[in-house]
């Protein structure tokens, strides 16, 4: 794949990202974006890796009054009491309970800590730089940084901001409104 | 280029900004001091005066390499005038440390204004001010029976006062023994070597015949100088040790004497090693023993069962112990540090009223953790102002009502158990009391006719916005300020109690914790919840079948307690916590009512179980947390699962808000 080839792909919104995988050498060609891509019931979303310090295993949690429901609680992860977000309860994809391959993926944004459960982890990509900078067409929710396809499924960039932000209070500052429409859970394949 | 760009030029201006905090902030008490013996006729602390020379001496000299000029100026001209006052020439008066108290005022705010822009030059106009009153105070003729001796050593002393020695001779009383012989003038250094400042105080505690006579310090001065035995000689430095600046001055000043003198402690003469950390390690070393506890925790736990009698496990455990007691040590500093901004204030304050006050200084040596030494500040600016200005009377009004002219502030410090105790008192005309009663009916705080216990009515001083003032002052007496105490103190679990007896004086003291790292809590259980309460704030508890709840309809719900109704609240449906398994209906009730002591006075909480006692490392609540109401933090259980800490305080106003609302009163 050519510089200007793969300039061209760029420019069309959503890519096929199977046939990059396979130009390991030409990487450095093209300004890519490590992402960590993970399931929220049922469908494919990634996220910037910069912001990732570490995936663990599901803490018990410690539920905290006063918050509204994607924020779970409280956990201890080795020493460091982070709060817990429900990365799929967060963008509308509704409640959904723990099992055993439940990842805690840890953010680190702006200095704060925080935990966001994802149903699994599947794997680290590259994405190119171009898909972030708005050549593309711009993603409609404020928590979608960037769509890119993937086979036969359409991938969306998580803003991990949005993820790591509180609201106050129960029930307060629900998702809802903010996309529960556009996104419908999908049964596990 | 802006010098916070240049790394070499923000090294060294941190090493200084330090540093010189430091000092000046030793200097103000020691001017303090040196007013003090000047007004009680005692000869002036000669040592005091060399290590304020010292001071701005060496801030002039660094500010100089670093070019803030408006610094340099300001630090040069208060060193002149101390030259002179070193030499004997010159004798302070209250207008010289006035002007020298605003010259260290200046410097720390030139240094907070250089951290942040990396250069003076907007301070200019203050730093003429300064400059303008120190070189007329200058300029002021020097004592008369010295006028005929030469000019003194140092450069600098050549300001536009050296040549006015033979205006107008004025008489001081001071004893001659102050103005040093030209012989022994000569005897001593310009700057005196550490060596030389650590065989006088070696002599000082009373050892060797003092070479320090050379320095004609009268005897008199002797006992009011005890904390100057920390100076040390270079060669106890360790080498790991960062390098003294140039020249060189003494770790500590000597306190002010009216410290020393109700408390003089003879230290032992040992110097003391000291490294500086950055407390943000000592934080992160902190963070890391508290998981170390709850690890160990873990271990006893699970090995403990298997292994009830390993010797390794209890070796373990002891060693933990014993080191989170030393990285505990590490963070508590003396409140020393506070109380010695309490002579300036003092000082300032009776001036401007009128009134004569001694502040006495007890305890200063007692020692508390580090965040909570930087809070005390506030509160007790706030409680001694207001003894100044309610509490003493002024000198007439104290002559009068037959006591001594000079009033008495005394500050202490404590320790009681886990708790530190500030106590600040004032020998004035006390609280009183049925006007502070008849200021809350007023006011419409409480009911007429409604009859309330002494602790009960000094509560109503901390309500916002209450005063007992007619006349507004521009000191205090606006109401603002009392609440403040009370917020802040509130703010890191601890308590003000006021004790006031009419015509013999006020009392307030601050209980506050020893540390806001660890907590010694009561772990109660709610459904499947485990929360911490701090046991400062557990009043008592008691079985939920012994007590009695009244509904109050649409308001919430009141305990009884020995006759008397405070809220009640249901933690589960405060917090929202999931209810428990089923249980058995056999089982007993083992609801209990917990009692806590708030802010805003008793509430009742009720939990399902108290779980037992625990010490903890307090862990702040996650910043995104932070508007969680009712809990102050959290800690990490024995399990490693994560308890909130509950916020007595907050509970109790949750629980009168709550009463409030229905328009009630017990």
């Amino acid at each position: 794949m050519s510089q200007s080839a793969a300039t061209v792909d760029l420019l069309s919104p959503s890519l096929e990202l199977e046939r990059r995988g396979e130009a390991d050498d030409e990487e450095r060609a093209v300004p890519t974006i490590r992402h960590l891509a993970f399931r929220l019931r049922g469908r494919p979303f990634a996220i910037e890796i910069r912001h990732v310090l570490e995936i663990d295993g599901l803490q018990p949690v410690t539920p905290v009054h006063d918050l509204p429901s994607y924020v779970r609680g409280l956990m201890n992860l080795r020493g460091h009491v982070v709060p817990l977000v429900d990365a799929g309860e967060r963008i509308g994809l509704g409640r959904r309970e723990y099992d055993e391959r439940t990842c805690i993926v840890l953010l680190q944004l702006d200095g704060n800590e925080v935990g966001v459960a994802v149903d699994r982890v599947t794997r680290v990509v590259d994405l190119p730089e171009t898909l972030f900078s708005g050549n593309g067409e711009r993603p409609r929710q404020d928590f979608v940084r960037g769509v890119y396809r993937e086979g036969d499924e359409t991938v969306l960039c998580l803003d991990p901001s949005y993820l790591a932000r509180v609201g106050r209070g129960r029930g307060q500052d629900l998702p809802a409104q903010e996309g529960a429409n556009q996104l419908a859970p999908r049964e596990e394949r | 280029m802006n010098n916070l760009e240049d790394p070499e030029w923000v090294e060294v201006f941190q090493e200084f900004a330090v540093e010189s905090r430091e000092q000046l902030e030793q200097a103000e008490a020691m001017l303090i001091g040196i007013e003090r013996d000047r007004m009680q006729g005692r000869p002036i602390n000669t040592e005091s005066v060399g290590a304020l020379f010292r001071t701005f001496h060496t801030v002039k000299g660094t500010a100089g390499f670093l070019t803030l000029d408006r610094t340099v100026h300001v630090a040069h001209d208060a060193e002149n005038l101390l030259a002179r006052v070193r030499s004997g020439e010159l004798l302070p008066e209250s207008d010289h440390i006035t002007a020298l108290c605003h010259a260290v005022d200046f410097l720390v705010a030139s240094i907070a204004h250089v951290s942040r822009t990396g250069d003076d030059s907007a301070m200019a106009d203050e730093a003429t001010l300064i400059v303008d009153t120190l070189v007329a105070l200058n300029a002021t003729p020097a004592a008369g029976n010295i006028a005929s001796l030469p000019p003194v050593a140092e450069p600098e002393a050549q300001g536009p006062g050296a040549t006015a020695h033979d205006a107008a001779p004025r008489t001081y009383d001071a004893p001659p023994s102050l103005y040093a012989p030209e012989g022994s003038a000569g005897a001593m250094p310009a700057e005196p070597s550490i060596p030389a400042l650590a065989a006088m105080s070696l002599s000082f505690d009373g050892a060797q015949p003092a070479p320090a006579q050379t320095l004609t310090l009268p005897t008199a001065s002797q006992p009011h100088s005890p904390a100057h035995t920390e100076a040390r000689p270079p060669a106890a430095q360790p080498a790991e040790a960062p390098p003294e600046p140039s020249p060189p001055k003494p770790r500590r000043a000597p306190a002010p004497s009216a410290s020393g003198k109700k408390t003089p402690q003879p230290r032992d003469t040992a110097p003391r090693e000291v490294i500086r950390v950055d407390a943000a390690r000592v934080d992160a070393l902190l963070n890391m023993i508290g998981e170390l506890v709850i690890a160990e925790n873990m271990t006893s736990r699970e090995v403990g069962e298997a292994l009830p009698n390993s010797r390794g496990l209890l070796q373990l455990q002891r060693v933990t112990r014993q080191l989170q007691d030393i990285t505990m040590s590490i963070r508590m500093v003396p409140v020393q540090g506070v109380f010695r901004k309490m002579h300036r204030l003092v000082r300032d304050l009776t001036k401007k009223q009128g009134k004569l006050a001694e502040l006495i200084v007890i305890g200063e040596d007692t020692e508390v953790d580090k965040s909570l030494v930087d809070s005390l500040g506030d509160p007790l600016v706030h409680i001694l102002r207001n003894a100044i200005d309610h509490g003493l009377e002024t000198p007439e009004d104290r002559v009068a009502a037959g006591k001594q002219e000079q009033g008495t502030l005394t500050l202490e410090a404590s320790h009681h158990g886990g708790e530190v105790h500030i106590q600040v008192r004032d020998n004035g005309r006390g609280i009183d009391r049925d006007r502070v009663l008849a200021r809350a009916r007023e006011r419409g705080l409480i009911e007429d006719g409604r009859e309330l216990p002494d602790a009960d009515v000094f509560q109503l001083l901390f309500e916002p916005g209450f005063s007992t003032v007619e006349k507004v002052t521009d000191v205090s007496g606006r109401g603002v300020g009392m609440d403040v105490v009370k917020r802040n103190v509130e703010r890191f679990n601890g308590r003000v109690i006021v004790s006031s007896t009419p015509g013999l004086g006020t009392t307030m003291t601050l209980r506050v914790p020893l540390t806001l790292a660890i907590v010694d809590g009561m772990l109660l259980r709610v459904g499947e919840q485990t929360y911490t309460v701090p046991m400062i704030q557990v009043k008592e508890s008691i079985p939920l079948q012994e007590t009695s709840i009244t509904d109050l309809p649409g308001s919430g719900e009141l305990v009884e307690i020995r006759g008397t109704f405070v809220p009640f609240l249901r933690l589960s449906t405060l917090f929202d916590v999931k209810s428990p398994p089923p249980r058995d209906p056999e089982e007993p009730d083992q609801s209990i009512v917990v009692f806590l002591d708030g802010a805003d006075g008793l509430v009742g909480i009720l939990v399902d179980e108290v779980l037992g006692q625990q010490q903890t490392v307090i862990k702040p609540m996650p910043p995104l947390l932070a508007h969680v109401s009712a809990a102050s933090g959290c800690c990490i259980l024995g399990d490693g699962r994560v308890s909130l800490i509950i916020d007595g305080n907050a509970l109790s106003t949750i629980g009168r808000s709550s009463r409030g609302k229905g328009g009630m009163a017990a």
